[in-house]
């Protein structure tokens, strides 16, 4: 199992593709990238990175408990800034239900009202301005994913990681245990990483 | 097992039978119960399995689905490695949705295992062998199928029990076996011993005639003891009837043989007697035979007719009177002479007195067919007499046939020679063939055929000597056959 010796990944080097005048070039290489390798996968029949995010999202909404979830006609997904799922996202959870409530992917450009949403997807767009949206949902029950590296350092909730070719989870508990979201033990299993109380700590599996 | 006496041997004692008939009832009931017991047992062996391989299937289930849907494998490699500590389990999976086997651990790495399908609808289905159990059960979160676990488990718990059970009925069956034969002891002590002793008793009482024996009396008190008492008293009531049966039995035996001596006192006196009269008269006869022929010879020309006639009378009563007297010697010598046995050849006897009848009356026409090598052992003197008595008797009968013929002959029946003289005389009414052999009775008249009525009589006199028999056959006019055997 790959494992982080420090514990923290430093968002600056972590992400230096993120700043500069390059980033549309990188963007839209990745996207071809994406678009080019997802292709070839799905003909293959493996998903992809997307496909299986796409999934994990829906999953949480299996592991994760929200508080005035009675009131709730709905799990709304938001998907803020470039949507990496296309209709994945949307076609895996138009079937799906979740505690007898239908799920519902918005997309999302602006970050007004993001706080009413369950879970808040930040898209790689959103690296500039991922403090100032988490700081914006300071206390409010909604889960916080994205694949962005540094992602939980940043007081995110679950991040999405590479590891050995598999999607793996790194789950920041401090962060959930601000608001009334309850993350299932379960869920904390399959993570890698996990920070909670005043300090990060490696998985302990 | 010897549960009898060496004297009496009976093939199957009643000790044994008991004994048989204890241990076959306790192996039907022993081999029944291990056989209800074992199958009960491996009933509930196999559903206690499948409970508790059900039991920890769940567990593993309900603690892989996060696993399962972060497609994290070694998690849920790690949840299903900790089934090996059931020593029972040989492996276990985790299948997807679609049939895929996610992760699953295996015992012995090289022992590959396969996972059928859930059927459709079923949470949970487990397929056994007679060595192994496969359970699978489905994985279920949130009422959502998301897999199925597969637990694959030994059944070699069975054998243990199997062994156990085998064990266990062994040391049942000795322990049945020796209380069997300890019933079987005492019963014998009980009943068998009293009974074989009573057997043993009764039959010496059959082998020896001794009704004095009576058998050891029970102290049982049951039926045992009323057997033997009844026995015991049958045996003194035969006893008892034994002894007045012999008492009379000698005390008969002795006036018998009182009797019988008497009568044969009686018997010699009278032979004595007839033979001494018989002896004695022959001399005066023989004197008036012969004053009858000098008178005939030398005066009978003095005489006139009717002097002739009477003398002529005179000397046929004379002789006849002679014949009749040495018959009368002959039969009393058949009954006294001592019996000398010797090899005699009947056939030329019966020879030589055919020549003699032919010589005294040549005149007759009488075909004689007389058999060769008549070879018995037999007194010469008496077998002549008896042989010559037949002989003359179908001589004298065949005397009014124009030819007659006389057979002399003999034929093998069984161990004896049965010799016979065939005529084809006058015959004799078969009605009164049992007064044929009594002495002076005759069944012809003395105008047919003259005779004293002796002659048969002395020949069964000589046969019974010879310890043989004397038998006719015959019908009026068809002639008659004599039969005799001369066996000693």
């Amino acid at each position: 199992m790959a494992f982080n010796p420090s514990g923290l990944v430093n968002p600056e080097t972590a992400s230096p593709q993120l700043t500069g005048h390059c980033v549309p070039c990188f963007y839209c290489f990745c996207w071809f990238y994406c678009w080019v390798v997802g292709a070839i996968a799905t003909q293959n029949g493996h998903p992809t990175q997307d496909d299986v995010e796409a999934a994990y999202l829906y999953n949480f909404g299996r592991f994760v408990e929200w508080p005035l979830i009675p009131s709730r006609k709905a799990l709304d997904i938001c998907v803020l800034g470039q949507n990496p799922f296309g209709g994945t996202l949307d076609r895996i959870v138009s079937k799906q239900r979740v505690n007898g409530l239908s799920l519902i992917v918005v997309g999302m450009k602006a970050t007004h009202a993001i706080g009413s949403y369950v879970i808040l997807f930040f898209g790689a767009s959103e690296a500039s301005h991922l403090d100032r949206n988490l700081s914006a949902l300071n206390g409010l029950p909604v889960l916080t994913v994205s694949d962005l590296l540094g992602f939980i350092d940043h007081g995110g909730m679950i991040q999405f990681a590479m590891e050995n070719d598999s999607v793996r989870l790194e789950v920041n508990l401090t962060a959930a245990d601000k608001t009334d979201l309850i993350i299932s033990s379960q869920l904390l299993k399959v993570t890698t990483h996990i920070i909670f109380g005043k300090l990060s700590e490696g998985a302990t599996r | 097992m010897t549960l009898l006496s060496p004297s009496v041997k009976p093939p199957k004692s009643i000790s044994s039978r008991l004994l048989r008939l204890n241990l076959l009832v306790t192996i039907t009931a022993l081999v029944l119960a291990v056989i209800a017991f074992f199958s009960y047992d491996l009933v509930t062996y196999k559903q206690d399995l499948i409970s508790s391989l059900s039991a920890e299937a769940r567990i593993a289930g309900s603690n892989s689905v996060s696993a399962l849907l972060f497609n994290d494998k070694q998690t849920a490699q790690s949840t299903l490695s900790a089934l090996s500590s059931s020593a029972d389990v040989m492996g276990a999976a985790i299948v997807t949705n679609d049939g895929k086997v996610f992760t699953q651990y295996l015992r012995q790495p090289d022992v590959a295992l396969e996972f059928p399908p859930l059927s459709p609808g079923r949470m949970q289905q487990h397929w056994s062998s007679a060595s192994r159990v496969l359970l699978a059960e489905r994985i279920v979160y949130q009422g959502k199928s998301e897999g199925t676990v597969y637990i694959a488990a030994r059944l070699q718990e069975l054998e243990h029990r199997a062994i156990q059970f085998l064990i266990i009925a062994a040391v049942v069956f000795l322990v049945c076996l020796i209380v069997a034969m300890l019933v079987a002891a005492s019963f014998r002590r009980t009943v068998t011993d009293p009974i074989i002793a009573l057997a043993t008793m009764l039959r010496e009482v059959t082998r020896d005639k001794n009704y004095s024996l009576r058998a050891p009396p029970s102290d049982d008190g049951g039926e045992i003891a009323i057997l033997i008492d009844s026995f015991n008293d049958t045996l003194a009531q035969i006893e008892q009837r034994d002894l007045a049966l012999r008492q009379t039995r000698d005390e008969l035996e002795s006036r018998v043989q009182e009797r019988t001596a008497e009568l044969k006192t009686a018997n010699r006196e009278l032979e004595a007697f007839s033979y001494t009269v018989a002896h004695d008269l022959r001399g005066p006869l023989d004197a008036i035979g012969s004053i009858g022929y000098i008178l005939q010879q030398g005066y009978a020309d003095k005489m006139d007719d009717e002097g002739r006639e009477m003398l002529d009378k005179l000397r046929q009563s004379s002789t006849k009177m002679a014949d009749l007297i040495d018959d009368l010697l002959n039969l009393s010598r058949a009954g006294t002479s001592a019996l000398e046995r010797s090899t005699v050849d009947l056939s030329k006897m019966a020879t030589d007195i055919a020549e003699e009848l032919r010589n005294i009356e040549p005149e007759r026409n009488v075909y004689f067919w007389i058999a060769p090598d008549a070879i018995a052992l037999a007194d010469a003197g008496l077998v002549r007499v008896a042989l010559e008595n037949l002989i003359r008797n179908a001589w004298k009968y065949t005397s009014q046939r124009l030819s007659g013929r006389i057979e002399f002959g003999y034929r093998r029946a069984d161990e004896h020679i049965i010799y016979f003289v065939r005529d084809n005389g006058a015959g004799f009414n078969p009605e009164l063939a049992d007064r044929l052999f009594k002495p002076f009775q005759r069944l012809h008249t003395q105008g047919e055929f003259a005779g004293t009525g002796v002659g048969l009589a002395t020949v069964q006199r000589i046969i019974a000597r010879h310890g043989g028999g004397v038998w006719a056959e015959g019908a009026v006019n068809q002639g008659a056959t004599f039969y005799f055997t001369l066996e000693g």
